[in-house]
C-alpha cells in the first residue's frame, strides 16, 4: 500500500486547507491508499476523522517519519512544510500542493515580509519540488509557475440540496469569513458591514448575516450593523446557515479559490463576488464595485423567478465544474506516474 | 522517422511542397506527404470548406517528416471564400525554435488569383503556421499552398528586378537606385543585405523592424505617444500635489549662444515651469532668473537656493532642447514616482539643418554602463534637495555638476533613478571629438576614491573611461566547472588555452564527464585528473545542463564559480580577473564575458529578452572591434542576463538563490532564469567586454530541429514566469527591435500599445492569462476607485431621446450627421410628438472649421467642450450633467443615416415597444457595403474562450426587413440605444475599460438585470469605422477584464 503524508500548519475547524486536506484523505483512503496528515496543531474534528500526527516543521522529523513509515510522497500545504520540501532527502517524490498567499499589499504592516515569503517558495521551492499544484488557475498564474498542475477542489462534502425557491418573504443575504479586525479589509469585512448599514439606511428589507471564526468583541461591530451573527459554528451549524440563505455574498479581496462561495452554490445559494482573487472561476456572479453589487440584488429581490433560475444554474454549474472526484482522479493520475516507476 | 533529403537534391533541385486541395495533406512531389493540421478556430463547412470560429485561426505544417532547410522561399496560397466579397489576407507564422510570435507574422500580399510572399528562413524552422485570415465566420477553401525553395542567384536577380520596378515607379533614376542599394551594402555588408531583401522589396510597408527610418518613427511612434500624454495634461496640472518646476539651463559663459536654443525650448512647454535659471557658475554662485530671451534679475545663487518654491531642477545643459513635452511626461513620471532621486529620458540630436537624427534609445538605470560611457547625457532632472546636498559638496567647473550627480549614485545601490522611455531631449550635432578635459575624470575620481584602488584610464578619444575594480589581496578561489560529453578535440583546445594562457592563479579546473563513451574520451580525461589543478567527476545521468552544474558546484568548496562551455577558448589572459573582479562585488550578482566566433565576429554581447519570443544574444553576428549602438560593445554594463557559456559568480550565492533551475530547465535558458532571479532579488548582472574568449558555438550545435523540440516546454515557462521582462527588458529600450539579427534597430512596435504606460502586451491571450494580464494588486485598485465613481443627481425621466456624441475634429463627418439628426430631431416631433435633444462632446477640436460648424448650430445642440477623450468617462460625464430624457442614444462621429428620421424613429420603437427590451443597436456597413457590425458574440470553445468577436464583420451584407429586431448577447457603443434608468443601474459605462469591451459589458450588465438587448434594422446606417481611433488599439487589459467577468456568466446563464 501506498503511503502519502500531507503536511499542514494546522488541521482545524473554519480552516478551507483543513477541509481540503480532510477530503482527500479520506477519499484517498477509500481508493487503498494510506495517508497521514502531519501538523503542528489540530482539533478532534480532523483527528477523529483522519490520522493525523504531530509533526514539527523541519527536515529531520519529517525524514525520519517518512522512513519510518516508508512514506512514497511527502505533499506540503502550507508554509513553513513547504520551505522544508527541497531539504528532505528520502526516496519519496515532494510535491506542493499550493493554495495560494494573500496580496501582500492588503497587510501593509508585514508586506514585503510576505513578498519574502512568495518569493522565497518561487526560487527555492518549486524548481525543487516534483509537481507544483495550484488550485486554481488564478493561484497558478499568481505564483508565476506556469508548470503548476491546476487541480479544483470539490463541493460534495457539503449537503446538496434543490436550491428552495423564496417569493415572498425578504432576501436572506450572508457571508462567510473570519471576523477578525485584522482581516476586515482583506476579507471585506468592513465593506460588508457598510454594505448592510446602508440596506437598513434606505429602509429595504433584507436580511443580512455572517458566520465565521471570532470573538464575542469582534462580531459586535457585525450586531451593531443589523447584521445576524454566528461565531464559532460548526461544520453542521455552517451547513444550515448556507441552507436558509437566498443570496450569498463575498467581499473579500483575495481569496485563492473561495470554498464557502462554491460550498454555497453546491447548497443551491446564489453567490456573488468581487473581481478578484479566483472569484471569476468559481461564480458566474462578478461584479466590480458595490453600486453593482446593490443593483444586482436589488434587481433579483424584485424577480425572485429569476433569482431561482440563476441559482439552479450556479448549482448545476459547481456540481459539474468542482466535484471531489474529479479532484482525485488528477491527484490519482499524477501519483500514478510516480508508483509506475516505483 | 524523419528523413533527411540528400544534401546535393537539396541544393541543385529546389523542392516544392503543394498543398492540394483542402482537406489535410501536403503532397510534396519529391514523395513526401506533410499532414496541415488544424490548429485553431476552424471547423469544417460542408465537405470542401473550412468555417472560422475564432479570429485567430490556425494550420500547421507537420514537417516532422521533411527538413525545410535555411535560406528563400517563395510561398503562395491559393483559396477561395464562399462568400466571393470577403477577402481572407492570410499570414504565415514561423517557429525557430523559440516559439511562436504573434507580432512577428508575416502577411501574404496578394496578388490576382492567389497571396504569394517570398521569405527568407535564416535557419530551418521548427514549425510552420498559416493562419487564413483575422476574422471570425468566414467560409473558405483551400485550394493550394505552394512553398517552393528559391536558389539564391535566381532570388537576388528577382528581387533586384522587383526593387528596381518600385523604385523607378516612384520616379527615382536608375543611379539613385544603385548608388542607395551599394550604400546599403556597404553599411549592412552583402550577406546581410542579401537576407535582408524581403523587407527592401516591401518597402517596409509590413512594421518589419528592420531599416525603419527615423523620421517614420517619429511619426508613427512619437506622435502617437505626444498624443497620449497630452491626455494627461488637465488632470496633471489640477492635481494639488502637483510639483513645482525649475529649469536650470547650465553654461560655461552668460555670451554663450546656445543658451537662447534652449531658453526657446523652454518657452514651449505645455506644462509651464515656475521658473528658469541660468547656472554659469557655482563658486562664485551667481545665477540670472529669466522668462524670456532677456535676463531680467541677478540673484545670488544661494539665496535663490533657500528661497526658491521649485521642488524638482531640470538641469538642461547649454545647447539641449528640451521638447515641448519634457515637463508633462516629468510630471506624469513624478505622479507614479514621487521620491525618486534621478529622472533622465532617451535624446536624439539635430542636425545643423535642424533635421532630428540618431536617435539614443537608452537601457533603464545602468550605472556600470554610466561610468564607462556616459549614456545618460548631461540633462536630467533632480528633486531640489538632493541639488542642495550635491552643490554643497561639489567643488569643480558647474559644467560637470551633473556627471558628479550622477556619478554619485552609480555607487548608490539604493538609489531610485528613474528613465522615461521616450525622445524629450534634443542634442546638438557634432561630428567634433570632445575635448580632452579633467573635469569629468575628476567628478569620477573623486567618486571612486571611496573604493581603494579602482583604476580609471581614458579611451576612444575621450568618449569613454575604462574602470577596472580591485581583486581583494588574497585571490579568491575559483572552480571553474566544464561539464562534457566526448568531443575531445573542443575540449583539449579548451583546456589547453586554460591552463596556458589564463594568469588568475587561485583556481582549479572542475570537468564533469556527462556519460562519455568513446575510449579517447576516458584515456584523456585520466590523463587530466593527474594535474594537480584538474579535477574529473562524473555525472552518471541523462543530460540536464543544469542538474549537471548543480552537482558540480555541491562538489566544489571555492569562493567563486566559474561555468564554462568545453568549446570555449581562451585567448586573453586576463579573462577570469576581470570576471572576478565584478563577481566579488557585493551587488553584483554574476558576471559573463565578451564571446568571439572563431572568424572575429561577436558571438555575445549580453542577452536582451524578448528578441525571438524569450531571449537572444545582443549584437550576435556585429563585427569583432565595433563600439556597438550607444558603445554598448565596448563598455562594461549592465545587462538583464548573460550566457552561461562563460558566467562567473560568488558560490554561496549560486547556492543561496536556488542553483540552476534543473527541474523546468534542464536544456535551455537555465542561465537566463538564473540571472533574472538575481536581478529580481536586487542583484545586478555585468557584462564585460574586457574578458574576451572564443566560442565554437556551431561546433557543438548539430541538431537544432531536434532541440527546439525539446525546449518548447522551457520557453513556455520562460514566457510566463518572465513575461514582463520579456516584453520590457529594462536594459534594452521598448523602441528597439525584438526580431532576431535587428537589435538596437529602431522599431515600431509601441504603436500598437494602447497607452503609454501599457505594460502588457499583445502576445498573451488574455482569455488564457486574465490573471497575468492584470493583477489581482490591480484590480483591488479597480474596485476601490470604481467606490468613486460619478453617479448621476438627476433622473433623466421625460420621456423622449437624447443623442450623445463623442468627436474630435472631422468636420466633414460632425457637420452633415449634425445637420441630419437637428432636421429629425424637429420633424419627429412635429410627427410624433417625440422630443429629442443632442448633445455633443468635443473631446479638443481646435479647428477654425469646427468652430464655425458649433457656432451655427449653438441653438439646437447642446455642446461641451474641451474634455479628454475616454469612452466611458466621457459618455458618463454628459449623461449624468446633460441628459433629461428617458432614452439615449450613444453615437460615433463616423456614423451615416441613410434616413435619419425614421431610422431614429425606428430604434426608438423598438426599444419602446417591449418593456423586456433594455438596448437596441442596429447593422452597421461600410461604405462599400460590407458589414461592419451584426452584433457582438461570445467565442465558445478553444483557447480565446471568454472573447468576444464581431460575427460576419467585412462580409457582404443581406439587407433583412425594415423594422426587424433580432436578440443578440451585445450591440456596439457605436450606436447604442438604452433605457435611460437601466443605464443608471448599470452603473453606466464602467470607466475601468479603456479601450474596449465597455459597450459590451453594458449590455451584459442589462442582460444580468433582466433586459435583453436587441440588434435592429432601422434603414441603411454606415460607420466609417476608425476614423476617430486609430485602427490596431486593442487592449488587452479590457479584454482579459471582460472574461473574468463573463465568460462564466455567458456559458452558464447565456449560452
Amino acid at each position: 500500500m501506498k503511503h502519502i503524508l500531507f503536511l499542514a500548519e494546522r488541521m482545524s475547524i473554519g480552516f478551507g486547507v483543513s477541509v481540503v486536506i480532510g477530503e482527500l484523505t479520506t477519499r484517498l483512503a477509500k481508493k487503498g491508499w494510506l495517508v497521514s496528515v502531519g501538523c503542528r496543531q489540530f482539533d478532534s474534528y480532523f483527528s477523529e476523522r483522519c490520522n493525523v500526527i504531530k509533526l514539527e516543521p523541519n527536515s529531520r522529523a519529517i525524514d525520519s517519519y517518512a522512513s519510518k513509515h516508508n512514506v512514497d510522497f511527502v505533499i506540503a500545504h502550507t508554509t513553513p512544510y513547504f520551505e522544508i520540501l527541497p531539504k528532505l532527502n528520502g526516496s519519496f517524490e515532494t510535491w506542493a500542493w499550493e493554495h495560494g498567499d494573500p496580496t501582500p499589499s492588503l497587510f501593509p504592516f508585514d508586506r514585503d515580509q510576505r513578498q519574502k515569503f512568495i518569493d522565497y517558495k518561487r526560487n527555492h521551492v518549486y524548481p525543487h519540488v516534483d509537481h507544483v499544484i495550484a488550485i486554481s488557475k488564478f493561484v497558478q498564474q499568481e505564483i508565476n509557475w506556469p508548470l503548476a498542475e491546476v487541480i479544483y477542489n470539490g463541493c460534495g462534502h457539503i449537503e446538496i440540496g434543490p436550491p428552495k425557491k423564496n417569493l415572498d418573504e425578504p432576501l436572506n443575504v450572508g457571508a462567510l469569513m473570519r471576523l477578525g479586525e485584522g482581516e476586515h479589509y482583506y476579507k471585506g469585512g468592513d465593506r460588508y458591514i457598510e454594505f448592510a448599514k446602508q440596506f437598513a439606511l434606505e429602509n429595504i428589507p433584507m436580511n443580512f448575516g455572517v458566520l465565521g471564526r471570532g470573538t464575542p468583541e469582534e462580531g459586535k461591530i457585525f450586531k451593531q450593523a443589523g447584521i445576524k451573527t454566528h461565531l464559532n459554528a460548526t461544520e453542521e451549524e455552517k451547513s444550515k446557515y448556507l441552507q436558509d440563505l437566498d443570496v450569498f455574498l463575498s467581499l473579500s479581496l483575495w481569496e485563492g479559490f473561495n470554498l464557502p462561495l462554491v460550498e454555497a452554490q453546491a447548497s443551491g445559494k446564489l453567490a456573488i463576488a468581487f473581481d478578484t482573487g479566483a472569484h471569476p472561476e468559481v461564480t458566474p456572479f462578478i461584479v466590480t464595485n458595490l453600486n453593482e453589487l446593490k443593483t444586482l440584488l436589488l434587481s433579483l429581490d424584485k424577480n425572485r423567478e429569476r433569482l431561482y433560475q440563476y441559482t439552479v444554474k450556479s448549482q448545476q454549474f459547481c456540481l459539474k465544474k468542482f466535484n471531489w472526484e474529479t479532484t482525485i482522479d488528477m491527484t490519482l493520475e499524477l501519483l500514478s506516474n510516480k508508483t509506475q516507476r516505483l | 522517422m524523419k528523413r533527411n533529403i540528400p544534401h546535393l537534391y537539396k541544393t541543385l533541385f529546389p523542392f516544392m511542397i503543394i498543398i492540394k486541395n483542402i482537406n489535410n495533406y501536403f503532397i510534396l512531389i519529391s514523395g513526401y506527404i506533410c499532414i496541415l493540421q488544424k490548429i485553431n478556430g476552424l471547423k469544417k463547412s460542408q465537405q470542401t470548406f473550412w468555417e472560422t470560429i475564432t479570429d485567430t485561426p490556425q494550420f500547421e505544417l507537420d514537417n516532422s517528416k521533411i527538413d525545410i532547410l535555411k535560406g528563400w522561399y517563395s510561398i503562395q496560397f491559393y483559396s477561395e471564400t464562399l462568400n466571393n466579397n470577403s477577402t481572407l489576407y492570410p499570414e504565415i507564422s514561423i517557429d525557430y525554435g523559440n516559439g511562436y510570435v504573434d507580432n512577428e507574422n508575416i502577411a501574404l500580399e496578394h496578388n490576382n488569383s492567389h497571396y504569394h510572399i517570398q521569405i527568407y528562413f535564416h535557419k530551418s524552422p521548427v514549425g510552420i503556421r498559416i493562419i487564413p485570415c483575422r476574422q471570425a465566420g468566414l467560409i473558405f477553401k483551400l485550394n493550394k499552398i505552394k512553398l517552393k525553395r528559391i536558389p539564391l542567384p535566381l532570388f537576388i536577380i528577382s528581387a533586384a528586378i522587383n526593387i528596381y520596378k518600385r523604385d523607378t515607379k516612384n520616379g527615382r533614376n536608375f543611379w539613385d537606385i544603385i548608388q542607395e542599394k551599394l550604400k546599403l551594402i556597404h553599411d549592412f555588408g552583402l550577406i546581410y543585405t542579401i537576407n535582408n531583401l524581403n523587407t527592401l522589396i516591401s518597402n517596409n510597408e509590413d512594421g518589419l523592424d528592420w531599416g525603419v527610418d527615423y523620421t517614420r518613427w517619429i511619426s508613427e511612434v512619437e506622435t502617437r505617444y505626444h498624443r497620449n500624454i497630452k491626455t494627461k495634461l488637465e488632470k496633471l496640472q489640477q492635481n494639488s500635489n502637483k510639483n513645482n518646476h525649475c529649469i536650470l539651463i547650465i553654461s560655461n559663459s552668460l555670451t554663450d549662444t546656445n543658451i537662447d536654443v534652449s531658453l526657446n525650448s523652454v518657452k514651449n512647454q505645455l506644462l509651464a515651469p515656475c521658473e528658469v535659471l541660468i547656472l554659469h557658475k557655482t563658486s562664485k554662485v551667481y545665477c540670472y532668473s529669466t522668462t524670456d530671451k532677456n535676463i531680467s534679475k541677478k540673484v545670488v545663487f544661494n539665496t535663490w537656493k533657500s528661497t526658491t518654491h521649485s521642488n524638482i531642477i531640470t538641469l538642461l545643459k547649454s545647447g539641449d532642447q528640451l521638447s515641448e513635452y519634457y515637463l508633462l511626461a516629468l510630471e506624469n513620471c513624478l505622479h507614479e514616482s514621487p521620491d525618486c532621486d534621478v529622472i533622465y529620458s532617451d535624446n536624439d540630436e539635430r542636425s545643423a539643418d535642424g533635421k532630428r537624427c540618431n536617435p539614443h534609445f537608452k537601457p533603464d538605470w545602468s550605472p556600470d554602463f554610466l561610468i564607462e560611457s556616459n549614456y545618460i547625457g548631461e540633462t536630467l532632472s533632480i528633486p531640489l534637495h538632493h541639488l542642495k546636498n550635491f552643490l554643497y559638496r561639489y567643488k569643480q567647473p558647474i559644467q560637470f555638476l551633473t556627471l558628479y550627480i550622477l556619478y554619485h549614485f552609480s555607487q548608490d545601490n539604493n538609489a531610485d533613478i528613474k528613465h522615461i522611455n521616450q525622445i524629450l531631449i534634443h542634442c546638438k550635432h557634432s561630428n567634433e571629438k570632445p575635448t580632452p578635459h579633467n573635469g569629468n575624470l575628476a567628478a569620477l575620481k573623486t567618486i571612486l576614491a571611496k573604493n581603494h584602488n579602482t583604476s580609471i584610464s581614458v579611451k576612444n578619444d575621450n568618449k569613454q573611461y575604462r574602470v577596472k575594480h580591485p581583486l581583494t589581496r588574497s585571490l579568491p578561489t575559483v572552480s571553474i566547472i566544464i561539464p562534457t560529453k566526448d568531443k575531445i578535440s573542443l575540449l583539449k583546445v579548451c583546456i589547453e588555452s586554460l591552463l596556458t594562457i589564463t594568469d588568475y592563479e587561485n583556481h582549479e579546473i572542475v570537468i564533469v564527464d556527462n556519460q562519455s563513451i568513446k575510449s579517447e574520451t576516458h584515456s584523456y580525461l585520466n590523463e587530466l585528473s593527474k594535474n594537480p589543478l584538474i579535477r574529473v567527476i562524473s555525472y552518471n545521468k541523462e543530460f540536464n545542463y543544469s542538474a549537471i552544474n548543480n552537482y558540480a558546484v555541491s562538489k566544489t568548496q571555492s569562493d567563486i564559480v566559474c561555468f564554462l562551455n568545453n568549446d570555449i577558448e581562451i585567448t586573453h589572459s586576463e579573462w577570469l580577473s576581470e570576471l572576478v573582479s565584478h563577481a566579488i562585488r557585493p551587488a553584483v550578482g554574476c558576471a559573463g564575458a565578451k564571446l568571439y566566433y572563431p572568424d572575429g565576429r561577436v558571438q555575445h554581447g549580453g542577452v536582451i529578452m524578448g528578441i525571438g519570443g524569450v531571449a537572444a544574444h545582443a549584437f550576435y553576428g556585429e563585427e569583432g572591434d565595433s563600439a556597438g549602438y550607444l558603445n554598448r560593445l565596448s563598455s562594461v554594463q549592465n545587462y538583464s542576463a548573460v550566457t552561461a557559456a562563460c558566467l562567473v559568480m560568488r558560490r554561496e550565492l549560486f547556492l543561496s538563490i536556488g542553483e540552476f533551475n534543473h527541474k523546468q530547465l534542464p536544456v535551455a535558458f537555465n542561465d537566463i532564469d538564473l540571472c533574472l532571479r538575481l536581478r529580481e532579488q536586487g542583484y545586478s548582472v555585468i557584462w564585460t567586454p574586457y574578458a574576451e574568449l572564443i566560442h565554437h558555438e556551431s561546433a557543438t550545435r548539430t541538431d537544432d530541429i531536434r532541440r527546439s523540440n525539446e525546449i518548447k516546454t522551457e520557453v513556455q515557462y520562460m514566457q510566463i514566469r518572465w513575461r514582463k521582462w520579456i516584453i520590457n527588458d529594462p536594459a534594452y529600450n521598448h523602441h528597439l527591435s525584438l526580431t532576431i539579427g535587428n537589435d538596437f534597430e529602431y522599431s515600431l512596435r509601441q504603436k500598437n500599445l494602447s497607452s503609454i504606460d501599457a505594460r502588457t502586451s499583445i502576445d498573451i491571450n488574455p482569455a488564457q492569462y486574465p490573471y497575468l494580464i492584470e493583477n489581482n494588486e490591480d484590480r483591488i485598485a479597480a474596485i476601490v476607485t470604481d467606490e468613486i465613481k460619478i453617479r448621476p443627481d438627476k433622473k433623466a425621466e421625460k420621456p423622449g431621446l437624447s443623442i450623445i456624441i463623442l468627436t474630435l475634429e472631422k468636420p466633414e463627418l460632425i457637420e452633415p450627421l449634425l445637420k441630419n439628426l437637428i432636421i429629425a430631431k424637429k420633424e419627429l416631433y412635429n410627427r410624433k410628438k417625440i422630443n429629442i435633444e443632442i448633445i455633443i462632446g468635443d473631446t479638443g477640436s481646435t479647428s477654425p472649421e469646427i468652430n464655425s460648424i458649433y457656432k451655427t448650430l449653438i441653438s439646437d445642440v447642446t455642446i461641451v467642450r474641451d474634455l479628454t477623450y475616454h469612452f466611458s468617462q466621457c459618455n458618463n460625464l454628459l449623461f449624468s450633467e446633460y441628459v433629461n430624457f428617458d432614452s439615449v442614444l450613444f453615437l460615433n462621429n463616423d456614423i451615416i443615416f441613410e434616413d435619419t428620421i425614421n431610422a431614429l424613429y425606428r430604434m426608438y420603437v423598438a426599444l419602446n415597444d417591449d418593456q423586456k427590451t433594455g438596448i437596441v443597436g442596429s447593422f452597421l456597413t461600410y461604405p462599400d457595403g460590407r458589414l461592419q457590425h451584426g452584433g457582438v458574440s461570445i467565442i465558445e470553445e478553444g483557447d480565446s474562450k471568454g472573447l468576444c468577436y464581431h460575427p460576419g464583420h467585412g462580409t457582404v451584407f443581406k439587407k433583412p426587413a425594415i423594422d426587424s429586431v433580432i436578440p443578440i448577447p451585445a450591440v456596439t457603443g457605436a450606436c447604442l440605444l438604452i433605457r435611460s434608468d437601466l443605464f443608471v443601474s448599470c452603473g453606466m459605462f464602467d470607466i475601468q475599460y479603456e479601450i474596449e469591451a465597455q459597450d459590451i459589458d453594458l449590455c451584459f450588465q442589462a442582460r444580468r438585470l433582466g433586459y435583453q438587448s436587441l440588434l435592429s434594422y432601422p434603414g441603411e446606417v454606415q460607420h466609417l469605422e476608425n476614423a476617430t481611433r486609430p485602427k490596431g488599439e486593442e487592449n488587452n487589459q479590457d479584454r482579459a477584464r471582460f472574461v473574468r467577468k463573463w465568460a462564466v456568466f455567458y456559458s452558464e446563464m447565456m449560452s
